[in-house]
This record gives structure tokens, sequence and C-alpha cells, in this order.
């Protein structure tokens, strides 16, 4: 779901950096308040841990592998805000040491899977858990609608993206200047992908993650309620 | 001077030249050559177009009419030789390295693809491929050479000022005189063409140009039919409208990472992520990021040792059922270690007299030549703002 550079024309790109300065302002406040001091080795880390979770070759039916985002699984372990932060420090490091997503990207990549994954997806953990107890089975299917809502919510926004560029930016003649394909193509491809397929490793992956964490050691599930 | 270096050297001469042709011909009043004539100065010799030819003629028409990028006057023409000259080098070589590495591949990964174990070696591979390519990355970055040699700020913030005027060009042709500097500066900064070239040309550009490719047809891109195929009631043509805008998008894509990667290849990492504060990013982030950048090192070699032993005690996965139980439980033990790790780094930072602030160093030098690169890019993005008004 990386944007390359050259896929977005300029107005995108403008408004997606200028909407994620305030989100990003606003969750180093929120991160302060609630971290401290502890917030920049907790940070980084985090940064480095959903950095990591893209490498992880995940085995799906049919001999092929895909990979998990992550970004649901840091907000459950750190909370909303902090993981807003930890995954576009991921994303800004991916951009511009590994050439994975674009530098003008970088504002509509992090509003996506920085701020509208970790968000919707740490709303529909709470929703669906509640107060339920930290080893409670209800917690894990929890977690793995967490995960799917959450990628399917930025698969729908990058499409958005890809689909308004025709509209923003043609010539007379009706030359597209950016990506060439409208709402429908986008939509269809992009979110019918994530839905179909790519929603369902983050599913398993969110799953199975908090499933272990809770039989190993649960109280790091419990990081998120201090961090709200 | 190794022998592919003096073949890239003759290539380029050979592609400065071309326009050459164009000159002695015009000079000695010469014609098309023999048996290579179009329709129309077929029926200047005949009186008329054979009925075959002309059905057949205009079958196909090329994106590069003439090597002529459209119909510039004669003065431009010898420009438009060199562009297309280069542009089809570009294209052969991505080309053929393609079809070698879809080769090579085949034969290697064969065999691990078949197995439901294949998710192991394959982040092995995927870590190793990663830190071996920071490695070679960095060896470059500490070469001598003209990009490595500026100031890491100024350097940001010109190559920032390129990508924004990457990104509002309208013309093929300026996108193709910045791709040429790009190979310019590649070559001032001593960096492998070939290194360059696999790294820019292979991943992103050719999943763009796959994407693209449907984006020419007339479901797509409505506009003025260039060859048309009729199935029963239904027309499939491909249109002048999407022709141009794949191929605007193609070069656009080829720039910026071009550019990008160049930024990367002639910068030492950990000095790249400190520059972020010439764009008022706070000190906490660029704290963050740098001591983010380390620990991702230390877990692609957790991961890497940790999938090397469950590959060497258990030797495979039965099912993928299984397998997404190891991948998952790797996970949750790498978040295990990672929180403690964070708790004594930590206690560390503490002892050695962090107080909550944090503070990075700046340790860059400019000289002049700095501020005449950085004023260059400015040119060029003003530039390109001044040539869009003659797009609508």
């Amino acid at each position: 779901m990386h944007i390359p550079d050259g896929y977005l024309g300029p107005i995108t790109c403008g408004v997606s950096y200028a909407a994620m300065a305030p989100i990003w302002a606003f969750a180093s406040r929120q991160v302060k308040k609630t971290l401290a001091a502890k917030q920049v080795p907790l940070l980084a880390i985090g940064a480095a841990f959903s950095f990591v979770i893209m490498m992880f070759n995940v085995p799906i039916p049919g001999g092929t592998t895909g990979h998990a985002v992550g970004a649901v699984l840091v907000a459950i372990l750190l909370g909303p805000w902090a993981a807003c932060i930890a995954v576009s420090v991921a994303l800004v490091i991916q951009a511009l040491l590994f050439g994975d997503g674009g530098i003008t990207a970088i504002g509509a990549n992090c509003f996506n899977m920085a701020f509208i994954m970790p968000l919707t997806g740490y709303a529909i953990y709470r929703l669906i858990s509640r107060k339920s107890p930290v080893k409670s089975f209800r917690r894990v299917v929890a977690a793995g609608f967490a995960g799917y809502t959450g990628i399917v919510a930025a698969a729908f926004c990058a499409s958005i993206e890809f689909g308004i560029q025709p509209m923003l930016h043609h010539t007379a003649s009706g030359q597209a200047l950016y990506c060439p394909y409208g709402l429908k193509v986008a939509l269809t491809t992009m979110l019918g992908g994530h839905m179909l397929i790519i929603g369902w490793i983050e599913f398993i992956v969110t799953t199975l993650v908090v499933r272990f964490l809770q039989a190993q050691d649960s109280s790091l599930l419990e990081q998120d309620v201090r961090a709200i | 001077m190794k022998t592919t270096t003096k073949l890239w050297i003759g290539i380029g001469v050979l592609a400065g030249l071309s326009p050459l042709g164009l000159y002695l011909s015009y000079k000695f009043g010469a014609h098309t050559a023999w048996g290579e004539w179009s329709a129309d100065e077929l029926r200047g010799f005949i009186g008329y177009i054979p009925k075959g030819l002309q059905k057949l003629s205009s079958l196909w028409n090329a994106p590069l009419p003439d090597y002529g990028l459209g119909n510039p006057g004669f003065k431009h023409l010898s420009l438009a030789y060199v562009i297309s000259a280069i542009l089809g080098i570009g294209v052969c070589i991505g080309l053929a390295f393609l079809l070698g590495k879809l080769l090579s591949k085949k034969e290697t990964n064969a065999v691990s693809q078949k197995k439901a174990g294949g998710f192991l070696e394959r982040t092995i591979l995927g870590t190793v491929s990663l830190l071996k390519e920071t490695v070679s990355v960095e060896r470059v970055a500490q070469r001598k050479g003209f990009l490595q040699d500026r100031d890491p700020r100024f350097k940001c913030f010109s190559v920032v000022l390129l990508l924004i005027a990457v990104l509002m060009s309208k013309s093929v042709t300026e996108l193709s005189v910045i791709y040429c500097v790009v190979l310019i500066l590649v070559w001032v900064s001593s960096i492998g063409l070939l290194f360059f070239l696999e790294r820019t040309l292979l991943f992103v550009p050719i999943f763009s140009f796959f994407i693209v490719v449907p984006a020419i047809f007339n479901i797509v891109t409505p506009g003025e039919p260039l060859v048309s195929l009729k199935l029963f009631a239904w027309t499939l043509s491909i249109t002048r409208q999407g022709v141009d805008s794949a191929i605007i998008f193609f070069m656009r894509v080829l720039d910026s990472v071009s550019i990008a990667v160049l930024l990367v290849l002639t910068t030492r990492q950990h000095v790249l992520l400190k520059t972020l504060r010439i764009f008022r990013v706070p000190q906490l982030f660029v704290m963050i990021m740098g001591m983010s950048y380390r620990y991702i090192f230390l877990f692609l070699d957790i991961i890497q040792k940790m999938f090397v032993a469950i590959k060497s005690r258990v030797g495979f996965v039965s099912s993928a059922r299984e397998g997404r139980r190891v991948v998952t439980s790797n996970m949750a033990g790498l978040w295990l270690r990672s929180y403690r790790l964070q708790s004594q780094v930590y206690d560390a930072m503490v002892s050695r007299g962090y107080s909550g602030e944090a503070q990075v160093l700046d340790e860059f030098k400019s000289t002049s030549g700095d501020f005449i690169f950085s004023a260059l890019a400015l040119c060029a993005l003003i530039g390109t703002l001044w040539l869009n008004r003659y797009f609508r």
C-alpha cells in the first residue's frame, strides 16, 4: 500500500502533508502526556518493530506469501497516538532510505497507514473488547476484526486518493497526468483486493500475536489502558 | 578501466552522435534509405499507394514516430534524436535486465516455492538482502564524488526541489531532460551506471509500467484512436491520450525514483535522517528516527537468527496453518524482547545523563558549491512552473 512518487498529483500530496502536520503535533502532545520521559526509547523501538513486521512473510493458502502492515497491532500494544508516531517514523525511514513509498507521498502514506489505520483499528478494538479481561477470548476476536477493519479503511483512503487523480489533473484533450485510473477502477481493484485477501492476513496476524502475548505476558496488553 | 565501462562510454558517444545522420542526409540531399519509404513517399515515386501497404501501414503507430518526439522544428530534432537514443538504450537495458532476473530467479526458487516452509527462506533472504543492500549503498556513499562532497542539508533541500519540479512537470521532454541530468550526476558521483540502473529501473518503474499498460486503451482513457480492433459490436482501441498518459506517468515515476535513489546512494544513512532538521521536523522525531534506524538492524539480525535456527532444527513446516503460527509467535517473541530492551535502553540513557530533552548534534559544513547546486535546483523548479503555462 506504499504509494510511490509520481502516482499522486501536487494537490493531493500538499493537502495530505498539511493534514498530517496537526495530527503529528497532536499525537506527540498526547504521547508526552501519557508516556512521559520513557517515550523516546519506546517509540523508537515501536517504530523499528512496525518496520520489521512488514518484513515477515506470512504463508497464505495457495502456496504464496503476503505481509501484514501491523499498524493496528502497534496501536493495541502502545495506544493509538503512540502508534501514529511509531508507524510514521517507520514509513519515513522506508521512504527515505529504502525507496519503499515515495518522498512526495509520505504525507498520503502516513495519513493512510499511520493515522486512519491505527485509529480505526483501535476504535474497533475498544468497541468489541469493552471491559473484558485482558486474557479473554473476546480480546483476541476484537484484535482480529480491528486489524481487518483498519487495513480496509486504509485501503479505502488510498483508493480514493488514486481515484481522484484523473479528475484533478488532466490536459484539455483528456490525457491524465498522474495515476490514470478513476474511482471505479481504483475502488474495485485496491479495496476489493484488501477486503478479499490482504485484510485477512492482517486479521490472522493481529489475532495470533495477541493470543501469543496473552499466553506469554499479558501485562504487555494492558499498556493501552494507560495510553488512551 | 573495465571493459563494461568502455562499452558504456562507446554507447554514450554513439547516442550523442546520432543526429549526425540527420545532418549528413540534409547536407547531401539524400533520401530515405532504400526500401524504408513511408506510404506517402511511395506515392511520390509510383503515383499511387499499393492497397495492401496502405492497410498495414496504419496498423501500428509508434510512440516516438521517426525518433522525433512529437513534431519539433529541425533545430530541436537533433536533441529529440539524442533523447530518443537514450530512451531506446534505457528500454533495451531494462528489458534485458528483467529477462535476466526472471530467468535466473526461476532456477533458484523453483524448489522452495512449492513447500509450505518457503516463507522461512523468503523472510531470511529478505532480511539478508536488506542488510547487503545497506552495506553496498553505504560503500558508494563513502566514495569521493560530486554529490558525496555536497553538504547533506543542501543536497537534501535540492533533491526535494527537484522532486517537486518532477511532480509539477507536464511535459515528457522536460522529464527526459531531467533524467539525462540525473544520469550525468550519477557519472560525476562515481556510481556505476549498471549499479544505479539496477536500483532504479527494476522495481517501482517496471511495476508502474505494467500497471499503466491497461490505461492506454479506450476503456480507461477515451480519446482519439491510434489502433483499433473490432470484436463484434465492441471496439477496443489504443488512444493517443492513453499512450501520452502512460508515457508521462512512467517518466515521472522513473525520474522520481532515480532522484530519490541518487540521494540515498550519495549520503550516509544516519546523516540523511539528521538533515530532516532543516524541514523543521522536531528534534524529538529526529532522535526517535535515529534510534529506530539502529534497532531495525538489531531486529533484522534477531529475525534472521530465529528463522535460521527454526530451519536448521525443524527443517520444514508442514502446512500454511502451522507456518502462520510460527511467524506470529516469532512476532510476539520479538515484541517481548524489544519491550524488555526498551526499559534497559531507557535506564542506560538516564545513567548517561539523558534529561528528557532531545538533542541532536549538527556537524555540517557548507561551501559555495552547495549554494550553486541548490540554486540550480531552484531554477529547475521555477523553470518547470514557467513551462507549465504552455500546457493546458
